[in-house]
């Protein structure tokens, strides 16, 4: 992908979704990582991630796909950031909007790679912004 | 609480099955986390590469236990510097760095424990509430 190409992927806006997280699903990823249950029904600040990454309204390698790769090239996640506006609790129906945010070529220690990163963000029933999170993704490019 | 305070550190040894659950719960089918041959293709050696969530979740677990709960966790920014594999002992660590009126600024990072060196894999910043501050809605 030349990098007018990646440039011209900012903007891109995902079909998003709703995402409802279920406890159980909840108690799962801490598991995961080491963490006890709830016991008020927030979820694990984790848990956001599966909520916008599964809430984009396309599968992650169509998102790879967009930016000339694939899962078997090795994309992996080389940033996140989180905000909460206010926490995320099991059972609550949010509604999903993700757009491309940024998506810049740079060099690395092992040479060029392009860093795409999402803005996707999480709305409660009021319609209010319950949090915000932006995955960067890495995509090592030949040098 | 203050500038300079350490956060109780989080010590675990990533389980393989870990990443399997991972990956059917991303929907992520990225073979470096599930097929060592793919890994190994991919420069990473015959292992498995620990997905960015677990290790993130990891300094997350240990933030929400210094915060007091998962809601007095207002935000992290964390960037991915080095690649964990499947069996090794990670480590999640904290320092505050900042107590203002709206939240306690810390730096947060997850160390990877090698025979011969220790390794940053996760650096970042977290902020969580401040502890005078009720819990949010």
């Amino acid at each position: 992908m030349r990098e007018d190409e990646l440039r011209a992927r900012v903007g891109h806006r995902f079909p998003g979704g709703r995402m409802r997280v279920e406890p159980d699903v909840d108690r799962l990823v801490r598991g995961l990582v080491g963490a006890p249950p709830s016991e008020c029904g927030v979820l694990h600040p984790t848990v956001a991630l599966l909520v916008a990454q599964d809430g984009l309204g396309v599968e992650l390698e169509e998102l790879f796909a967009l930016f000339g790769s694939s899962s078997a090239e090795g994309p992996v996640l080389g940033e996140w950031a989180v905000e909460f506006a206010r926490p995320l609790r099991a059972g609550v129906e949010y509604h999903v909007r993700a757009v491309v945010e940024d998506a810049r070529r740079r060099s690395g220690r092992s040479g060029p790679f392009d860093l795409v990163t999402v803005l996707i963000e999480l709305c409660g029933p009021d319609g209010a912004v319950h949090a915000e999170v932006r995955p960067g993704y890495v995509f090592r490019r030949p040098g | 609480m203050r500038a300079g305070d350490a956060l109780p550190p989080l010590t675990v040894t990533v389980e393989p099955a870990a990443l399997r659950t991972m990956a059917a719960l991303l929907r992520d089918p990225n073979p470096i986390h599930l097929d060592p041959a793919a890994s190994a293709a991919l420069g990473f050696g015959r292992r498995l590469v620990v997905q960015g969530p677990i290790t993130l979740g990891y300094v997350q677990t240990m933030l929400v236990a210094f915060a007091g709960g998962a809601d007095r966790v207002l935000g992290t920014r964390a960037r991915f510097v080095g690649a964990v594999y499947a069996g090794e002992r990670v480590v999640a660590g904290g320092q505050v760095t900042e107590v203002r009126a709206d939240g306690v600024e810390c730096a947060v990072w997850l160390d990877v424990e090698r025979p011969a060196e220790v390794v940053r894999a996760l650096d970042g910043t977290a902020r969580i509430a401040s502890p005078d501050r009720p819990v949010r809605p």
